[in-house]
């Protein structure tokens, strides 16, 4: 389940406030998912790449995040540039111009998600989801699932496992369909039966709908700074977009 | 069914936010404690049903169960689609925030749907009901949600207009095997563990058994 573990490493992003990496996540989607100028957006793609950079990441596994979504953009690209009309077909270059900002646009908010996100444990982000007053019972969901996901994801192999050593092979038939359905039925039963372990545990121990959090972050010097640069650019983003 | 990144109208995006977010607080409120760690299990299960690829023809399709999810939670199925498309996010750097609020609202507004349309059949005696009430909130959520996709990308741009016919008519195989494979579910969660079907209605554990 956890093939890429980005959260792992040392770098000035990683020991950043969370909390002020999701908002700056935040911000700087919004300020580049609004921008209409292509020059704009290759800035923003710009300081996206810098981000990653400065996290020290993998360049592999970043590349494999962006690589299925730009396969779809050449495509969605293809589609922009070319239309038909009765047998004749006509290629657009104001087509082109829109699908190369969209691209632009996409590829800056996944790096930058990639850097600013990415690279804060699951947990981590969850606790400051809480502090960032996000309801209750959604960080609730949130904590619980990443908790379970695992879990889950190894009794669903085991279950795949057990039906490919029984010689089942995929194929485009009735007899696939219904095993698979059994199999997703056999993963919810398997799921609820802990989940209500789960609320029995909770009950024992006297749970009454308050999460306790242990862990409190403090804002640096170096996250006033950080913030600080984000702002900048993201004003600057928007402002420069406009004019 | 994700829409990338940088891709939507701002009106779109907002539309789509608004919409989460306001269901996202009936969820909230139809949620009680106790539900919650069976939400975030349907939750896990409805992430892992994304990764289970299933031949047809020369290709294969990942599966969508979100009428599943649907019918099995109701409102509480808002909950736990923003959750599963965060971690996806978060993940695999499918979506993203600005997106998150159209992205959930596609996949759980069906879901939604099909909960009023259909779990009242799952209240029935007969066998073959369960499997055609399935059958017919898998096919139409999806469908649904291929429709309210291509009208996203339709009102952000006359360009997308291929892009999302290619959508809706590509997602017709996929109707197919959702309805046959959530028929199947229903049915056999009818066999095993039918106290699951009316989940939605009543309290996981009697209230007697857990304050007393």
């Amino acid at each position: 389940m956890h093939k890429e573990q980005l959260y792992k490493g040392d770098s000035i992003i990683h020991s950043l406030d969370p909390r002020l990496r999701i908002v700056c996540a935040v911000f700087f989607s919004i300020s580049v998912a609004i921008v209409v100028n292509t020059r704009t957006a290759v800035s923003a793609l710009l300081i996206a790449v810098v981000c990653v950079l400065m996290a020290k990441l993998d360049i592999k596994v970043v590349g494999d995040r962006i690589k299925k979504l730009n396969f779809i953009m050449a495509a969605v690209i293809l589609l922009f540039i070319v239309s038909f009309e009765g047998k004749a077909v006509h290629f657009s270059p104001q087509g082109f111009s829109r699908g190369l900002l969209i691209v632009l646009k996409s590829n800056a908010i996944v790096l930058f998600l990639t850097a600013s996100l990415a690279t804060i444990e699951l947990t981590t982000i969850g606790h400051a989801l809480h502090h960032l007053r996000v309801p209750n019972k959604l960080v609730h969901i949130f904590l619980f699932t990443i908790r379970y996901l695992g879990v889950l994801h190894q009794e669903y192999e085991r279950l795949i496992k057990a039906m490919k050593i029984r010689g089942f092979i995929p194929k485009m038939n009735i007899h696939t369909y219904k095993s698979l359905a059994n199999l997703l039925g056999m993963l919810l039963v398997k799921a609820i039966d802990r989940s209500e372990r789960i609320v029995a545990a909770m009950k024992c121990r006297g749970f009454s709908g308050k999460f306790f959090i242990l862990r409190h972050f403090i804002f640096h010097k170096k996250d006033f700074i950080a913030a600080a640069i984000m702002a900048g650019f993201v004003l600057l983003i928007i402002g420069v977009d406009r004019l | 069914m994700h829409i990338a990144e940088g891709v939507l109208s701002v009106p779109v995006l907002i539309t789509g936010a608004a919409i989460t977010a306001g269901a996202t607080a009936i969820g909230l409120k139809k949620t009680d404690y106790d539900n919650i760690p069976a939400t975030a299990m349907l939750c896990c299960v409805f992430f892992i049903a994304s990764l289970i690829h299933v031949p047809i023809g020369p290709s294969s399709v990942h599966l969508l169960m979100n009428g599943l999810l649907g019918i099995l939670l109701g409102w509480p199925a808002f909950l736990a689609i923003l959750v599963a498309l965060v971690l996806q996010a978060v993940f695999f750097g499918f979506g993203g925030i600005t997106s998150l609020g159209v992205n959930t609202a596609i996949m759980a507004l069906p879901a939604v749907f099909v909960y009023y349309v259909f779990a009242g059949f799952l209240k029935s005696k007969h066998g073959a009901g369960f499997f055609f009430a399935g059958a017919a909130a898998g096919m139409l959520s999806v469908g649904i949600s291929s429709f309210l996709a291509a009208a996203a990308l339709l009102f952000s741009g006359r360009d997308f207009l291929i892009a999302g016919k290619i959508i809706v008519i590509g997602h017709i195989p996929v109707m197919i095997i959702e309805g046959l494979i959530t028929g199947s579910v229903i049915v056999f969660l009818k066999k095993v563990k039918p106290e699951l079907l009316t989940f939605s209605r009543k309290r996981l554990i009697p209230k007697e058994q857990t304050d007393g």
